[in-house]
């Protein structure tokens, strides 16, 4: 339950920050936080039926393994998750030679018809 | 508005918490004994990747080759940095190179273990661009370009991504390698070549990010 609680506040953090922050490159950090947090989470739902590493031989004295499903979903997030960040940092790269402060608002007003 | 905002989220996290998101009484069903069981390889979480759930990871590759993708169609354009930042004294580079020769071997570990014990094709590839950027911080950007040049590695890249898409196919239509002894290095059918598929490819892919990071960045 407090685990919990600290991994949802991790999450709603980085949200926070995506909504609220008005630089980009803060939101690709934030958005990394928050995909930390989701990732805490799933490993945290993964460890609540045993805490052994789900590999077959490992739990000793009837121990129970950890849920194997939310952890391989997981490893998915974490790869795109990575591919994702390379590409938004690009991204952010290549506007900030027009607008070098990288303020949403700014951008946004520069590029409005 | 941000006090509506911030109070929202406040309140779904509240309700996240509170309400009881518990998952069905499994007790019965022993998830890593079936699982090990259908495979033939210890690993549980390997088995359900690089067979269960074989048609995601299939996207998985597919999403990662196509951001490197993107990253390089959009740094195409872009002026090349003129001064590259680099480690030039001898203890760094000393240590570098040594942590480099240590990755690459918990590298290669984890992509022929992969099934065995903790480990598989992605952490082992994200532990071979770590070798990889070692080096490349403490190296001459022109030999690092030459190495990628001489061993074709963005040809390699693209093999091991067609190469894992074809196996997967194959996998995904009903035929299946015989799995072998359980435990054994070389057994749970075309997983350990999966294994070492999505290893190279991720090693490859996180070379090439780097090398253009570090001729468009300086250093990343």
């Amino acid at each position: 339950m407090l685990l919990e609680a600290f991994t949802l506040a991790t999450i709603l953090c980085g949200f926070f920050a995506i909504i609220f922050k008005q630089n980009l490159v803060m939101k690709v950090f934030a958005m990394d936080v928050m995909s930390t947090g989701v990732i805490a989470y799933y490993v945290l739902i993964a460890a609540r039926g045993g805490l052994f590493t789900p590999i077959s031989g490992n739990a000793t004295n009837n121990g129970t393994y950890a849920d194997p499903v939310p952890q391989s979903v997981i490893l998915t997030a974490i790869v795109i998750g990575f591919s994702i960040q390379a590409l938004m940092l690009v991204g952010a790269m290549k506007l900030a030679k027009d607008s070098p402060t990288l303020n949403t608002r700014e951008i946004e007003k520069e590029n409005s018809p | 508005m941000r006090w509506i905002y911030l109070l929202a989220g406040i309140a779904l996290g509240v309700k996240i918490l509170l309400t009881s998101n518990a998952l069905p009484d499994l007790s019965q069903v022993t998830i890593v004994e079936t699982i090990v069981r259908e495979t033939g390889i210890p690993n549980a979480v390997s088995g359900i990747i690089l067979r269960n759930r074989l048609y995601d990871t299939i996207f998985e590759v597919v999403v990662f080759t196509i951001s490197i993708l993107g990253v390089k169609y959009l740094l195409s354009t872009e002026q090349p940095a003129t001064t590259v930042y680099q480690f030039t004294d001898s203890p760094s580079i000393v240590l570098a190179r040594l942590g480099a020769t240590i990755a690459a071997l918990v590298s290669i570990e984890l992509a022929i273990r992969g099934h065995l014990s903790p480990g598989g094709g992605f952490a082992a590839g994200v532990a071979g661009g770590t070798a990889i950027g070692l080096v490349a911080i403490t190296s001459s950007t022109e030999d690092m370009d030459r190495l990628y040049q001489r061993w074709h590695a963005a040809t390699w890249e693209k093999i091991s991504a067609i190469a894992f898409i074809i196996i997967a196919a194959i996998n995904l239509s009903g035929v299946e390698l015989p799995h072998g002894e359980l435990g054994a290095l070389i057994s749970g059918g075309f997983i350990p070549l999966l294994n070492v598929l999505v290893a190279i490819k991720v090693a490859l892919g996180s070379w090439a990010v780097m090398l253009l990071f570090i001729r468009y960045r300086g250093l990343l």
